[in-house]
């Protein structure tokens, strides 16, 4: 789905730009517009960030806790 | 108290500006990908918050306050039918739980005016949400092909 609708940028996009290495919204912003524009989305963009964040931790854990 | 009634149907105000642009956005692009049936009922639905914007309006300005279409929050936008129903669920889930406390507030105010404006609200916004539950639930039992050749066509 559309997150920044000012620049039309998907959510997918966005998650590509944080999983790339972005870990602020001024840096999703950089890499794919998204954010940068009204800015009302950038609540949204945050929330994702966390989010991606959470998962990478909650991999990691998995990876550490399941046995070889 | 007016002062707290006037903000809470500001408040609606602004839930429903974004139904008005979240529907008639879903309601262009499913005009768009050909999708015609589905398309006429985003815009009815769109159309039916526009109106009832209007009500709130006239509601504010009876209390002596000023409407407030300034504040639009944010919303997203679905690149697949799927995503324009989880979408408007979540819109209108919320709008059922905002319009519903807005009926208590207003109760317990002793204003029945506005409650008698808000009550009937109620069921009509359970029935849009129903209908977006209903397309969710067959599109999945039917499967995205079957179910989006119905929406094709007038």
């Amino acid at each position: 789905m559309y997150v920044c609708l000012c620049r039309a940028v998907s959510e997918t996009t966005i998650v590509d730009a944080i999983r790339g290495g972005a870990t602020t919204v001024e840096a999703v912003g950089q890499a794919c517009a998204a954010g940068t524009n009204c800015g009302k989305c950038r609540t949204s963009i945050e929330f994702m960030i966390l989010r991606e964040q959470e998962l990478v931790s909650l991999a990691g854990r998995e990876q550490r806790e399941t046995p070889p | 108290m007016n002062e707290q009634i006037i903000e809470a149907l500001n408040g609606l105000i602004s839930t429903e500006l974004v139904a008005v642009n979240q529907y008639f956005m879903h309601a262009k692009l499913c005009d768009h990908w050909g999708f015609e049936r589905l398309a006429s009922h985003f815009r009815e639905d769109s159309m039916e918050e526009m109106r009832d914007i209007e009500a709130y309006m006239d509601r504010v300005l009876l209390l002596g306050g000023l409407p407030n279409l300034q504040r639009l929050d944010s919303f997203q936008v679905g690149e697949t039918v799927a995503e324009a129903f989880d979408l408007g669920i979540a819109l209108e889930t919320r709008a059922v739980d905002q319009l519903k406390a807005a009926v208590r507030l207003v109760d317990d105010a002793g204003d029945v005016g506005t409650f008698e404006l808000l009550t009937p609200k109620v069921p009509e916004e359970e029935a849009q949400l129903d209908w977006l539950t209903t397309q969710k639930g067959l599109l999945e039992q039917l499967g995205e092909q079957l179910y989006l050749s119905l929406q094709v066509g007038e």
